[in-house]
C-alpha cells in the first residue's frame, strides 16, 4: 500500500466494519484497545518529569501506537464503517516515507526535514504562526509583521475574523471568500517584505473543503506543488469524513507538500497522559496512511485549558518526538498552544518550556499561539519571535536533554500555578505600532528582560 | 459490600449486564427503585467530581455512562410513580459545519448524571434540526456546541431563527466549545455560558429549579 494510493484507501471507507454509531464503536474498539495497549507496552509516567530521557519508553510508545493504529483504525463518520489498514500497509506506508522536502523558492527556499534527538546538525524548521484571528482591517498587516521575523521558516498567517462586516461562517459564502482574501493578503503582504517565496501553510480561515479549493490559484492563491502547504484534520479521535479526505484529494491533486493536523485531548477518549500519549503518536501514523501527508502538525491539548504547555503535556510531546525521531521517517512540528496572552511574562515562560522540551527531542518548533486561542488580535510576532530564538539556543548550544530537563523544571515553577489563571494579556494594537510594523518599546523592553532572565538560567543565545 | 454499592461497583467498572441482574435482583426482593436510582446519581456525580480534578477521565465517565442508561433502561418503569416532577429536557449537538464532538458529548454525561433527561442530535446539526428537536421534546433548555471560530456563527443563527419563529423564551439557549466566551454569549444573545461541562450542569440547574 503505497501513500499515493489513495483510491485504495477511499475504498476502505465503503468496506470496512460497519458501526452504526460513533460511540458504539469507541466503547467496543478505541477505549478497550487503548487500555490494553498501555498494559502490554507498559507505558507510565510518573507525574513530576518534563524532558524523557528513557529511550526503551520511547520505543515501546512507537510500538504501542502502531499496534493501536492497526488495532483500531479510523472510523469515517459518513459511512459509519472503520477504515482499517494491515501491519503490513502501515510498515509500507513508514518505509516508502520521504525523510525531507525542499519547499519554498529562491532565497527562503529550506528543508523541512526529520531531526534526531539532540540532533547536532540539522535545525529546527521555525514555523511561525499565531494560530488566531485577526479583524479584517489589519490581517495584511500582521502577515506582514511576522513576515519581517529573521528567524522565519515558513508562515502560518492568522485567520481572518469577517468578510465585509459579517462573521465568516463555515460551508458559507463569508468564508469562501475570507479564505481567497486571505491568500491575496498574504501574497501582497509576502511581497511587500522581500519574501515572496516563502513557504506558507494556506489557508486556516477555510475550515471546508469547498473554501480550501477556492482559495487555491497560482497566481493570486495558495500556489501549487513546494511552494506552499496545506492542512488536513484528524477529528476527535480517530475520525474522519468525507469532507476531510476531499481536502486531502484536492492537496494531493494540487500538488502541495502538505500536513495532517493532529491533536489529542489530554483528559479526552484516551484516557490521561499515557494513553493520550499514544493517541498522538497513533495520529502521525493516521495521516501518512489515510490522507498521504508530508508532516504532521501535533496539538495534544489539555481538555480544561485548551493549551499545550503543562507538565503533563510537555513530557507528552517530549516522548512523542524523541519515539517519532527514534523510529520512523516521518517529519513532524510540535504545536504552542500558551495559556496566558500577549504582553504577559507568563507567556515568555510557557514559550521557552515548549521549545526546550521539543528540540532537543528531534522536533520542530510551531508557534506561538494564545491565551487558549480564544480571542481576536491577541497574537503577536514578539512571543513567537522568543519562542523560536529559544529553540533555536538549544540547538546551537546543544543543549542535553537532562540540561532541558532542569531548565524546563525550573521554569515550570514559574508558571504553573497561573495555569488556571485568566492571563490574557493585550492586543497586538496594543503592543505593535501598527503603522511601523515594530514592537512598542516597552514591550520590547519586556521581551528583553525575558531573554536576560533564561540567559541567567543557562541558555545561550547565539545573538 | 452491600446489593446497591454492587450495583454502584458494576456500574463504575462499566459492567452494564451484571448491574441490570443485579437491579433486577434487588427490585424482586423489595428495594424501592427510587433507593437503588439515588445510589447510582450519587455514584455518577462522585465519578464527575473525579473526572474535573483529573483522578478518572473520558473513558471512564462513557463506560459508566453507558451502564448506568442501561440500568435506567430496567428502573424506569418502577419509577414513574415515585418521581414527583419530570425531568427536565435538554437538546444538545454539535452546530452546522463542525464535526467535534468530544466537549458535547461530556456535557451529556454530566448532564445525564445529573437527573437531566438529555437528547442528543450529534454533530454537524442543522438549525432546524434543533428547532424542529425542541418542540417535538418540549425543550427546556438547547445547547449548542462549537470548536471552530467558523462555526461559532452557528450558534447566533440559532439564535435568530428561535426570534424568528416566536418562540424566544420557551427554553433556555446554552452555548459553549472552546473558542467561545462569555462576551460571544452575551453579543448573540445566549442565555446561558458556561466554563465546562460542570458549570453548565450547576447554572442550569440554578436556573431550572
Amino acid at each position: 500500500m503505497s501513500t499515493f494510493r489513495m483510491w485504495e484507501v477511499f475504498a476502505k471507507a465503503d468496506d470496512g466494519p460497519f458501526y452504526k454509531e460513533q460511540s458504539e464503536w469507541m466503547l467496543k474498539s478505541f477505549i478497550p484497545q487503548m487500555k490494553r495497549v498501555i498494559k502490554e507496552h507498559d507505558i507510565k509516567y510518573d507525574g513530576k518529569s518534563i524532558v524523557n530521557q528513557d529511550d526503551a519508553l520511547a520505543d515501546r510508545t512507537w510500538e504501542a501506537a502502531k499496534d493501536f493504529f492497526i488495532s483500531v483504525g479510523v472510523y469515517n463518520q459518513d459511512t459509519h464503517r472503520v477504515m482499517k489498514f494491515s501491519e503490513r500497509e502501515v510498515n509500507e506506508v513508514l518505509y516508502t516515507k520521504r525523510p525531507k522536502y525542499m519547499i519554498g523558492a529562491g532565497h527562503d527556499q529550506r528543508w523541512l526535514r526529520v531531526r534526531s534527538i539532540e540532533d547536532k546538525e540539522r535545525r529546527p524548521f521555525h514555523l511561525f504562526s499565531p494560530d488566531a484571528n485577526f479583524s479584517t482591517d489589519i490581517h495584511k498587516k500582521a502577515c506582514m509583521a511576522y513576515l519581517k521575523e529573521p528567524l522565519l521558516d515558513g508562515l502560518c498567517a492568522p485567520l481572518l475574523e469577517d468578510f465585509m462586516g459579517r462573521k465568516a461562517t463555515s460551508q458559507n459564502p463569508t468564508e469562501v471568500a475570507a479564505a481567497m482574501e486571505h491568500a491575496m493578503n498574504l501574497r501582497d503582504a509576502q511581497r511587500l517584505v522581500g519574501r515572496p517565496d516563502v513557504w506558507t501553510v494556506s489557508v486556516g480561515t477555510a475550515e471546508s473543503a469547498q473554501a480550501q479549493i477556492a482559495a487555491g490559484n497560482p497566481v493570486w492563491g495558495v500556489r501549487q506543488s513546494h511552494l506552499d502547504g496545506r492542512m488536513v484534520s484528524i477529528l476527535t479521535e480517530m475520525t474522519t469524513n468525507n469532507a476531510m479526505l476531499n481536502k486531502s484529494l484536492h492537496y494531493r491533486s494540487y500538488g502541495n507538500v502538505f500536513g495532517n493536523l493532529c491533536g489529542a485531548i489530554f483528559g479526552g477518549h484516551a484516557g490521561g497522559t499515557e494513553g493520550t500519549l499514544i493517541l498522538q503518536t497513533a495520529y502521525n501514523i493516521e495521516g501518512a496512511c489515510l490522507y498521504g501527508s508530508c508532516w504532521a502538525l501535533n496539538f495534544p491539548f489539555h481538555l480544561k485549558w485548551q493549551s499545550t504547555t503543562t507538565r503533563q503535556l510537555l513530557w507528552l510531546q517530549s516522548v512523542l518526538s524523541q519515539a517519532m525521531s527514534r523510529n520512523s521517517n516521518l517529519i513532524f512540528l510540535n504545536n504552542l498552544f500558551a495559556n496566558a496572552g500577549p504582553g504577559t511574562d507568563q507567556l515568555y515562560w510557557e514559550c521557552a518550556n515548549h521549545a526546550l522540551a521539543t528540540e532537543c527531542c528531534g522536533g520542530n518548533p510551531w508557534g506561538a499561539a494564545t491565551c487558549r486561542n480564544k480571542f481576536t488580535d491577541m497574537a503577536t510576532p514578539l512571543e513567537s519571535r522568543f519562542y523560536h530564538e529559544v529553540s533555536e539556543a538549544s540547538f546551537k548550544s546543544r543543549l542535553t536533554r537532562a540540561k532541558c530537563e532542569e531548565l524546563c523544571q525550573k521554569i515550570m515553577e514559574k508558571y504553573e500555578k497561573l495555569i488556571p489563571v485568566d492571563n490574557y494579556g493585550k492586543r497586538i494594537q496594543e503592543i505593535y505600532d501598527m503603522d511601523k510594523l515594530t514592537p512598542r518599546q516597552e514591550y520590547l523592553d519586556q521581551y528583553e528582560r525575558m531573554r536576560d532572565e533564561l540567559c541567567k538560567m543557562g541558555v545561550e543565545f547565539p545573538y | 459490600m452491600s446489593s446497591i454499592a454492587e450495583v454502584r461497583q458494576n456500574m463504575v467498572d462499566g459492567d452494564g449486564d451484571a448491574a441490570v441482574a443485579l437491579t433486577n435482583e434487588l427490585i424482586a426482593g423489595g428495594t424501592p427503585a427510587q433507593e437503588i436510582m439515588n445510589g447510582l446519581t450519587e455514584e455518577m456525580g462522585l465519578l464527575g467530581e473525579k473526572f474535573e480534578n483529573f483522578e478518572v477521565f473520558l473513558p471512564d465517565l462513557m463506560i459508566a455512562g453507558d451502564a448506568f442508561m442501561q440500568i435506567m433502561s430496567v428502573l424506569k418503569e418502577h419509577l414513574v410513580k415515585a418521581s414527583d416532577a419530570p425531568s427536565k429536557t435538554v437538546i444538545i449537538g454539535t452546530v452546522k459545519g463542525d464535526y467535534h464532538d468530544i466537549g458535547k458529548n461530556i456535557v451529556g454525561i454530566v448532564l445525564q448524571a445529573s437527573g437531566f433527561n438529555v437528547v442528543d442530535l450529534g454533530a454537524d446539526v442543522d438549525p432546524v434540526a434543533y428547532l424542529e428537536a425542541a418542540r417535538k421534546e418540549k425543550a427546556d433548555v438547547v445547547g449548542l456546541s462549537a470548536l471552530m471560530t467558523t462555526t461559532m456563527p452557528g450558534q447566533e443563527e440559532f439564535i435568530k431563527l428561535v426570534k424568528d419563529a416566536g418562540e424566544k423564551g420557551k427554553y433556555l439557549v446554552c452555548v459553549g466549545g472552546a473558542p467561545t466566551s462569555v462576551e460571544w454569549a452575551e453579543r448573540i444573545g445566549a442565555d446561558v455560558w458556561s466554563f465546562d461541562a460542570f458549570e453548565c450542569a450547576a447554572k442550569l440547574k440554578k436556573l431550572l429549579g
